[in-house]
């Protein structure tokens, strides 16, 4: 691999590691607040992909407006997916939830599937397709607006739980939600506020990915499996431990195509994403247990 | 202040609680003492809302809080500070604090979504913060420090605290002597009779039972759930069989 291609390839590897961290953000969220993962993350980015396909072609509306509008939509079906799956739920365990989430995958999926059919979109790019050279790499501008608008996202999130009141409920939820309680916070309604946040990240992360790679209604789970990596590496931890982790998955898994593998294509690389997974879970899983007996 | 009518809390098929009556008035220091797993906890975690009550019901002055969850109470006037403290470990002191007066902002719908500089320069706020640092002034040095890297005494201080940052009328507190050494446990004690003094009322779970009844009006004993002895703190300390089993005095 020449160092220009070096170059091209990371430039690739942060661009899709950030959309991995997007998606990976919502996992982190929702886990941390409510313990449960939400496996119809990955849906949330569909949903802001299409959504903002059909908005402007079929609605006509102009894009900026249209953007804002199919992260909104998304949010509020986080929100729904919440209210009606989850809380209704309520003496259910943590796996039970996991698993209704799941089921509400499949369920906006097919709903999509109906609702769209199963043709690939692509909305218009945000600014043209020009693209721009930079140390011997060609970097696209959608590429630019999707880590710029990670960059944004991240930031506006650590804002938000840092320095609002809201924000910081969010966080004592996640350190104790019966502590939570006994303050005055009501862990159901910020239980509602993480989907609806991971929701509108997660449509974000569609929104601005969806002119890159053409989208369909079945493109939910993929991306939302990769999210989970991402948010594995992270350790579920923090928004930042996630998105390093998002960035970290996407550079490897972009070099490791670079590579001249011989019989083994680039095809494989979902195959490489699941086998760093693999990887982190054999890691990490001495380490968890041992978390869970000190604490 | 504070009426209990035969409340009972099951967990699954083990009774916690079975159909406890006590009242606790404007002013009193009222303490309930029992061995480890007698149902004092229960009995607070009832009170505050943590736990459903399977039967019989809970007052506030002219209002039933039996069914209201702990967010709900807390709003209402009853600060708990429970057993093991509960801080939030990874956050800051000063936002320790700031989560305190959560209950006190939720009553304001939009200042929950507010910028945090500006809730906390409001007045009741503002006024509580004043009230904290003037009994504990060692949290006034602590603010940036992470609230889980305070020694046993000060994490129970900022119980404490955090608790009176929601303008409470009544305080709920478990074992607040738990694990601190004998003179905190002295100071800890202190601050309670000074915090009823300046009007607040106190519900006070205490492995201590000696250092508690000297501080209490009135006290409960529990045995297995259920209140076995009740009386004046005097008459409880006077009293032969509380003598033997919770002061460690054999009786003459």
């Amino acid at each position: 691999m020449s160092a220009d291609q070096f170059v091209q390839y990371l430039v690739s590897g942060l661009t899709m590691g950030s959309i991995y961290a997007l998606i990976g953000l919502g996992f982190t969220i929702i886990y941390a607040v409510t313990r449960i993962i939400n496996f119809a993350q990955g849906e949330f980015v569909m949903l802001g992909g299409m959504l903002s396909f059909y908005l402007i072609s079929a609605a006509g509306i102009p894009l900026a407006p249209a953007l804002i509008l199919s992260v909104l939509i998304a949010a509020a079906i986080g929100a729904i997916m919440y209210i009606f799956a989850i809380r209704t739920a309520r003496r259910a365990s943590v796996v039970s939830l996991i698993i209704i989430t799941i089921g509400a995958a499949i369920f906006i999926r097919g709903i999509a599937g109906v609702g769209w059919g199963v043709e690939h979109v692509r909305p218009p790019y945000f600014t043209g397709s020009e693209s721009i050279s930079l140390l011997g790499a060609y970097i696209h501008p959608q590429a630019l607006w999707i880590i710029g608008t990670t960059l944004v996202v991240v930031v506006l999130l650590h804002l938000f739980l840092s320095y609002t009141m809201v924000g910081k409920a969010l966080k004592a939820c996640a350190i104790s939600p019966v502590a939570a309680g006994m303050v005055g916070i009501n862990p159901r309604a910020m239980a509602l506020i993480a989907f609806a946040l991971a929701a509108a990240i997660g449509g974000i992360g569609g929104v601005v990915m969806a002119p890159s790679i053409s989208m369909d209604f079945n493109d939910g789970f993929k991306l939302g499996l990769m999210g989970f990596v991402a948010a594995s590496i992270g350790g579920f931890k923090s928004p930042i431990a996630t998105v390093i982790g998002g960035l970290t998955l996407g550079i490897v898994v972009s070099l490791a195509v670079g590579v001249d593998w011989g019989p083994f294509t680039s095809a494989y690389k979902d195959a490489i994403a699941m086998m760093v997974l693999l990887l982190i879970l054999i890691i990490r899983s001495g380490r968890l247990s041992a978390e869970e007996r000190e604490s | 202040m504070l009426r209990v009518e035969n409340a009972s809390v099951a967990y699954g098929r083990i009774m916690g609680l079975r159909e406890v009556s006590l009242v606790v008035n404007d002013g009193e220091i009222v303490t309930i003492i029992g061995a480890n797993g007698a149902g004092k906890t229960s009995l607070l975690n009832a009170i505050s809302g943590v736990v459903p009550l399977k039967s019989g019901s809970i007052w506030l002055d002219d209002r039933q809080i039996s069914g209201l969850p702990s967010h709900k109470t807390v709003g209402l006037g009853l600060g708990y500070i429970p057993e093991g403290r509960q801080i939030f470990g990874t956050m800051s002191v000063s936002d320790n604090l700031t989560m305190g007066a959560y209950s006190e902002c939720a009553r304001n719908r939009l200042s929950t979504v507010g910028y945090i500089g500006w809730f906390l320069r409001r007045s009741t706020v503002q006024s509580n913060l004043e009230t904290v640092f003037g009994l504990f002034p060692i949290l006034r040095e602590r603010l940036n420090q992470r609230a889980g890297s305070l020694s046993g005494g000060e994490q129970q201080m900022l119980a404490i605290g955090r608790a009176l940052m929601s303008s409470p009328r009544m305080l709920l507190l478990d074992e607040p002597s738990l694990g601190l050494a004998p003179t905190l446990v002295k100071e800890i004690l202190k601050l309670i009779v000074r915090l009823r003094d300046e009007g607040l009322t106190i519900l006070l779970v205490e492995q201590d039972a000696t250092a508690a009844l000297k501080i209490a009006d009135r006290g409960y004993v529990m045995e297995r759930g259920r209140i076995s002895i009740e009386g004046t703190a005097k008459e409880l300390l006077g009293d032969d069989r509380v003598r033997q089993a919770y002061l460690g005095k054999s009786v003459a």
